[in-house]
């Protein structure tokens, strides 16, 4: 199973509408909104795609449970494309 | 009923720190905004003091530091505050003369490179003429060593001119001095009436009319060197534009200070800015940084402001031009006694139409 990571050299600021991520090696500043923050933040201590997507499905009532996967998928591949999260 | 201003939250901490590490300076320049001095200014902070701050500024998640001063190459121990800094994964960026900066201290910031986002260098001329007319005979040549030694060591270097009646005509010299050197960027910024460049305004200020060439060259300049200018008069020129398409609200401008800036002084005072240097909120002998940003009633008062609009300022109130105006910076009115709550005549667009005359005096 594959487990995401946080890349433990980024700082983590938690917000009351959301997190910032900060790079402090290029110095780029990354805005989270309170549900990327909420899954950036489960990740600290690895989570699986599985985790993450129950979590979430849990905590959003009434949506399609489709939209949530594909929303999750998009965002994680984001955050691994910009060295925020590790694979493995 | 009155308009009301933009809707305001506090973060959790600021996201930058600007560092007064000392009042101490080589030279003695007659528009100095802090009134530096040849030796430290009374009650400054210790270094052990300075790096329990940065240590306080790790634990919020500060994410950047702007250290100055004074010169800071003056405090004997800036290399430890730097290193301290970068260890507390912040990024740091310096204010400098840089008259005292040689190959030496030049390589020991090449080690601390990769986290330095930018050394601003006060140059205000081309020429020894015009610089040391304004900073000291000799300044412009060790100014020029220094920055030198800087770029040599691949470190990023700008620019920062203050610009009054003896430099104004200079301004494109400077950009191409820069330019030839490897220099990112120049700000042109206003004389601000305060510290010692209160005490000199009269003498070193311009006159409307050069204030509105001054402000025609830096537009034409800005054109010229895309991307290589910045600074108040560009400030001044989107204001301009804003208020003549009369496209904008009434909210006065939500500023750096005390919303995701805070400034410390050398004797431990924190003030929302560099440019409120008067405006103490707490001092971090006494109280922790983060005890500070949340809960100083004088800091809370100060953001208050970023939630009225033009028409609670005095003298600003029914004006035509007020749509897009942004009230200005508070730093002025309330540097010349005036109080935050008075218009910005540096940033009034009656004013710089000629419509009104503006004194220091009132």
């Amino acid at each position: 199973m594959t487990i995401f990571r946080t890349n433990k050299r980024l700082v983590f600021r938690k917000e009351d509408e959301g997190a910032f991520l900060f790079d402090p090696d290029t110095g780029s500043l990354y805005c989270l909104n309170p549900t990327g923050a909420m899954v950036y933040e489960r990740c600290q201590d690895g989570a699986s795609y599985e985790d993450l997507l129950s979590t979430l499905v849990a905590g959003c009532e009434g949506v399609v449970e489709e939209e949530v996967r594909k929303d999750l998928k998009a965002f994680l591949e984001e955050m691994k494309e910009r060295g925020f999260l590790i694979e493995g | 009923m009155k308009a009301k201003g933009r809707d305001f939250k506090v973060l959790s901490a600021p996201l930058e720190v600007f560092l007064s590490i000392t009042n101490r300076c080589n030279l003695g320049c007659g528009h100095c905004s802090v009134s530096s001095s040849p030796s430290p200014g009374p009650g400054e902070l210790t270094t052990k003091k300075w790096l329990d701050l940065v240590g306080e500024m790790e634990d919020m998640k500060v994410f950047t530091v702007r250290i100055s001063g004074g010169e800071p190459f003056c405090h004997p121990d800036l290399f430890t505050i730097l290193e301290r800094i970068i260890r507390g994964s912040m990024r740091v960026s310096i204010n400098t003369n840089a008259t005292l900066i040689g190959r030496e201290e030049a390589r020991a910031l090449k080690g601390m490179a990769p986290w330095i986002d930018d050394v601003m260098v006060s140059l205000d001329g081309s020429t020894p003429q015009v610089h040391d007319r304004l900073r000291g005979e000799g300044s412009f040549e060790r100014a020029m060593r220094g920055m030198e030694a800087l770029l040599s060591e691949g470190l990023p270097v700008s620019l920062y001119t203050t610009v009054v009646r003896y430099n104004w005509r200079d301004l494109e010299g400077i950009i191409l001095l820069a330019r030839k050197m490897g220099i990112s960027g120049v700000k042109f910024n206003e004389l601000i009436p305060m510290g010692r460049g209160l005490d000199h305004y009269r003498e070193l200020s311009l006159d409307p009319e050069e204030r509105r060439t001054v402000l025609s060259i830096v537009k034409d300049l800005k054109e010229d060197y895309d991307g290589f200018v910045a600074g108040t008069y560009v400030d001044l020129l989107e204001i301009m534009a804003s208020v003549e398409a009369s496209d904008g609200d009434l909210s006065l401008n939500t500023c750096s200070a005390g919303t995701t800036e805070i400034a410390v002084r050398p004797d431990g005072w924190v003030v929302p800015c560099d440019r409120l240097y008067g405006y103490r909120v707490g001092n971090v002998r006494e109280k922790g940084l983060g005890e500070i940003w949340h809960h100083s009633d004088r800091l809370n008062r100060f953001r208050e402001r970023f939630q009225l609009t033009v028409d609670d300022l005095s003298g600003c109130m029914g004006c035509r031009y007020r749509h897009g105006c942004g009230g200005g910076c508070p730093a002025v009115p309330y540097n010349l006694g005036r109080g935050m709550m008075s218009r910005d005549p540096l940033s009034c667009y009656r004013i710089l139409k000629g419509e009104e005359g503006f004194s220091i005096d009132g």
